[in-house]
């Protein structure tokens, strides 16, 4: 449901949205793939937010999506208190309404890049928000995910220690050899012209 | 005459074997994570002979193992180079790099080999073979356009269907694999969404052994082609459908994929590397 309203409410702006609920676990409670990007949203009842984050974690490392979206009803006991059953409209009405722990981890949070910028990079976290602003991170977490260029460090990185490795050992390599190995031909002139 | 290769040209030549080493380098710690008699890079790292000891260790993998077109090319690679001291200090570099790299699952996801492989693309070296680079966009929107545009590929199950018959997807010019890369990536997702029971590892080892089809006559670039598959889901797979074909060969009878509009055989004399399972296989153009 709650995916369903931030899809009606504001991601449909973004592009196209394909929603997949949980048909059971090991699956993520729900799947939604908007232009492209997997996005998944993790719910639970307060006092688990460590055990969403690792569930985070794990989505993102077993590449069921590149964002995921955690999210802590912080007042859900009330909703449990007021209506023992509580049918679809009131459930609508308690997540508008509702106030929220959430947090954001895209892959970038996973790629391991401190080791390449020597600065530690943190899943977001934002403590008694509201459905709207939950709706507006979500789509600077997504602008964010297929804005960033995350692999430009890694890329500079081995493109300079591969740079080094041609420079030093260059005169030490058989140059025919070495394009042989790589079934590398170059065409013969048939005139010295 | 033979023209002699530019100072520039060497240098992108040296850097691109250095970039095979790296690509089988992180290959081989993954492998080396399932088989214990496999070193991983730590231990190879201690080594006080690194050359011997890499060159050991992918010896085994192909031996006992598996991945001979994968790793191959770079043992070739390393053989070819001559022992030194500098040698020694310029593999524990490229060793930790690797390290680096293979510590994170989700790096190895974003085809950094070709993005690396598109800025070494080596000038004249490869002048007469035509190679240009299929940009990461490009190939996702090209990939997104094949998988989600309305048709009859079905997803749900393993192996997709397209048109009833178990789904095969063709680069007859496919590089670094791109292009191949970002189909995966599609058929993954949209597997993802559309199944009721998600068969993530049956449809990683069915794309590799069956679904994903490649052809190059750059031997380098397959390999790497074949490393960005894999990487996908680092599981155990016995086989891929990538092959580097052979071109020219004197009598210009071997023009790589261009030999399938006269026969759509793919017959073991075309095969440059690697090895064609089971006899000649038949490929629809």
């Amino acid at each position: 449901m709650l995916a369903e309203l931030l899809a009606d409410k504001g991601l449909r702006a973004l592009g196209e949205v394909i929603l997949r609920k949980s048909r059971g676990r090991p699956e993520p409670d729900v799947l939604i793939d908007l232009n492209g990007v997997r996005i998944v949203i993790e719910g639970k009842k307060p006092g688990m937010w460590n055990e969403l984050v690792r569930q985070c974690e794990e989505r993102l490392d077993d590449n069921v999506c590149d964002l995921c979206v955690m999210v802590e009803y912080v007042n859900f006991e009330k909703l449990l208190n007021e209506r023992l059953f509580p049918d679809q409209s009131y459930i609508k009405k308690f997540l508008l309404k509702g106030v929220y722990n959430i947090g954001f981890m895209s892959y970038i949070a996973r790629v391991g890049l401190d080791r390449w910028l020597g600065l530690p990079v943190k899943y977001e976290k934002y403590e008694n928000v509201g459905f709207d602003d939950l709706l507006a991170y979500l789509m600077t977490a997504y602008n964010k995910v297929v804005g960033e260029d995350v692999i430009g460090p890694v890329i500079a990185e081995m493109k300079k220690v591969l740079d080094e490795f041609a420079k030093n050992t260059a005169p030490m390599v058989n140059v025919e050899r070495l394009k042989e190995t790589l079934e590398l031909r170059e065409r013969e002139d048939e005139t010295d012209e | 005459m033979k023209q002699t290769s530019s100072a520039k040209d060497i240098h992108k030549l040296i850097s691109t074997a250095g970039l095979l080493i790296i690509d089988a380098l992180v290959l081989s710690e993954i492998i080396a994570a399932r088989n214990k008699e496999v070193p991983t890079l730590s231990i190879l790292l201690q080594s006080a002979n690194l050359k011997k000891e890499i060159e050991n260790s992918w010896q085994y993998i192909i031996k006992k193992i598996n991945y001979q077109p994968v790793l191959q090319i770079a043992l070739d690679v390393l053989r070819n180079m001559s022992a030194s001291p500098t040698l020694d200090k310029q593999l524990r570099n490229l060793v930790e790099l690797a390290y680096d790299m293979a510590s994170s699952r989700v790096l190895l996801r974003h085809d950094l080999f070709g993005r690396i492989y598109h800025r070494l693309l080596l000038g004249e070296l490869v002048k007469y073979y035509a190679t240009y680079y299929t940009s990461i966009p490009a190939a996702r929107l090209l990939a997104r356009l094949l998988v989600n545009l309305p048709s009859t590929l079905d997803a749900k199950d393993v192996p997709p269907k397209y048109g009833g018959e178990p789904l095969r997807v063709v680069d007859f010019a496919c590089g670094s694999g791109t292009l191949l890369s970002a189909v995966y990536k599609e058929l993954d997702t949209l597997h993802r969404i559309s199944s009721e029971r998600l068969r993530i590892d049956e449809l990683h080892k069915y794309l590799i052994e069956e679904g994903l089809w490649g052809f190059d006559v750059l031997h380098h670039a397959v390999h790497l082609a074949a490393t960005v598959l894999f990487l996908h889901n680092p599981i155990p797979v016995d086989k891929s459908k990538l092959y580097a074909l052979r071109l020219g060969d004197g009598d210009g009878r071997y023009l790589g994929s261009i030999n399938f509009l006269t026969s759509p055989k793919l017959s073991g004399d075309m095969v440059l590397a690697g090895q064609i399972a089971g006899g000649i296989e038949e490929v629809s153009v």
